[in-house]
């Protein structure tokens, strides 16, 4: 019967490992999709000067974060280094250099990012400004969403995993009460009868949590094995560097919903 | 050592189950409750216990005001009382020495003079041979002679038996009283709840006998009866 509570307890626990996993990554994502908005101010071509004035109000914009200037040689440069082999091709083009310098301007909040370009799009020397479009802030609140779901769930789940346990221990102070009642009679406190209870609830607890970190440890691996060769633009979270800590917050949260459990229980029978 | 002062009980289904009792019994007196069944023994019993309260009265065991106690006491009241079921109520997967070293561990004695402890009181019990059966090995006067063991290894100053021989046969039933009256005799105020009539009769000690909820009787050296003594003087004169 013990083993019957504990696999729901794993069950429960797996879910919430899972989607604590799920949640880890959404919160890594949504960071680099953060990481990805940028706005590109182009300059008009031979007003490479102008790039100082710019610079300097970009130093003084309080909605920019950080920005970064791309001369039109680093940008053939860069070009040459992707073409690798290729760059032959690029040969000669050193003298006449059909490139234009640009910046590249990351705002302080993904929410200014219109506004902002809006601004640049007026400075003297600037030709165009290129910015992601608004689907990229509706994805990142979608995620925020679905990270809050994450929690709502996660939380529930451990509401459940208390319950299940505390829902155990009524059971087997139920079978026990002959036991109970007999103890009482000759003496024996309520904390002294108490004990063996509580710890039936952490092992419960503690054995559960064990099992479904193995479980979830197993699971990721290999989901993320294989979401990384469908999705190869987006990293995913590395979790074997966080391994044994994450070991520790199963354990200590696993024996806290046992012991939460089984006190639960125990304060209601032994009431009386 | 007890003293029922004008005790009554009303149970919440509306039961009258005791009415004005008064009832005295001093150090070391051994006292039959005597009654039929639905009297108020068990009651009487349950009340010193503090498994109930009186609805009316004061009850007083040794230094203990019963219904000033509160219920974080209970427990180390009981632990001055020793008590013995008609069913005998063993922990059924402890052992027999089990049993008895749990009623010692529950007041946190040392584990040094339990080991001296619960030998001594299965020897007085005549069951130091079968210290490792469980209880579902032994008969049921053993498993009464256990639970008696289990009574007195705190050393209580009372002890209070619910129709100890109820389920055992006549033989048997005469070793646990021989074994009370020892315990007796060693200086433990001892109160036999019962309706074995032949075992009342013979011992002559104390009986109280209870009638609908009222003591009809309180003899000495009395007999088992539930008559009150009017009764019988009037059936004297009859014949």
């Amino acid at each position: 019967m013990a083993a019957a509570s504990i696999s729901i307890v794993v069950a429960a626990l797996t879910v919430v490992g899972i989607f604590i996993a799920i949640g880890i990554n959404l919160e890594y994502i949504s960071q680099q999709i953060e990481k990805t908005v940028d706005i590109r101010v182009i300059l008009q071509k031979g007003q490479e000067e102008k790039a100082v004035v710019i610079e300097e109000y970009l130093r003084k914009n309080a909605l920019v974060r950080e920005f970064k200037y791309i001369s039109p040689q680093m940008a053939l440069q860069d070009l040459k280094n992707k073409l690798g082999k290729n760059s032959f091709l690029l040969e000669g083009l050193e003298k006449d250099n059909p490139l234009r310098g640009y910046f590249v301007v990351k705002p302080v909040k993904i929410e200014y990012t219109k506004e902002l370009a809006e601004e640049l799009e007026s400075l003297d020397g600037v030709a165009q400004v290129y910015f992601p479009s608004e689907t990229v802030d509706k994805l990142r609140r979608i995620l925020k969403i679905i990270n809050l779901f994450c929690i709502l769930l996660i939380l529930g789940l451990y509401i459940v995993a208390i319950f299940i346990i505390a829902n155990t221990i009524k059971i087997t102070l139920f079978a026990r009460r002959r036991e109970i009642s007999i103890m009482r009679y000759i003496g024996a406190t309520n904390r002294f009868i108490s004990g063996p209870f509580v710890v039936e609830g952490f092992i419960i607890g503690i054995l559960g949590s064990i099992l479904a970190y193995a479980i979830v440890l197993l699971f990721y691996h290999y989901a993320i094995r294989y979401l990384s060769q469908t999705i190869t633009f987006i990293d995913f979270v590395n979790i074997s560097i966080y391994k044994y800590k994450i070991l520790g917050v199963f354990i200590l949260t696993g024996s806290m919903v046992g012991i939460l459990g089984s006190l639960i229980s125990l304060r209601r029978y032994l009431k009386a | 050592m007890v003293k029922f002062i004008n005790v009554s009980k009303r149970y919440p289904n509306g039961v009258l189950a005791l009415t004005n009792i008064n009832l005295t019994i001093e150090k070391g007196e051994f006292v039959f409750l005597v009654g039929s069944s639905g009297a108020g023994k068990s009651t009487i019993v349950k009340l010193l216990l503090k498994e109930i309260d009186p609805t009316e009265g004061e009850i007083i065991v040794g230094e203990y005001k019963l219904t000033q106690l509160p219920k974080k006491e209970i427990p180390y009241y009981r632990r001055k009382i020793g008590i013995v079921f008609q069913d005998f109520r063993l922990l059924p997967n402890k052992t027999v020495y089990e049993n008895v070293e749990f009623a010692m561990q529950i007041t946190g004695a040392p584990a040094k003079i339990i080991r001296r402890q619960v030998p001594y009181v299965l020897s007085l019990v005549g069951l130091a041979h079968k210290a490792k059966c469980y209880p579902h090995e032994l008969s049921g006067g053993e498993q009464q002679r256990v639970a008696l063991a289990r009574a007195i290894v705190n050393k209580p100053n009372l002890l209070v038996a619910d129709e100890p021989t109820g389920n055992l046969d006549p033989d048997t039933s005469w070793e646990i009283m021989k074994l009370l009256e020892d315990i007796n005799r060693r200086g433990t105020t001892v109160l036999v709840a019962t309706h074995a009539k032949e075992i009342v009769d013979s011992m002559r000690k104390r009986v109280v006998a209870i009638d609908c909820g009222r003591i009809v009787k309180d003899q000495p050296k009395g007999v088992y009866s539930y008559e009150s003594s009017d009764n019988q003087v009037l059936l004297q004169r009859r014949v």
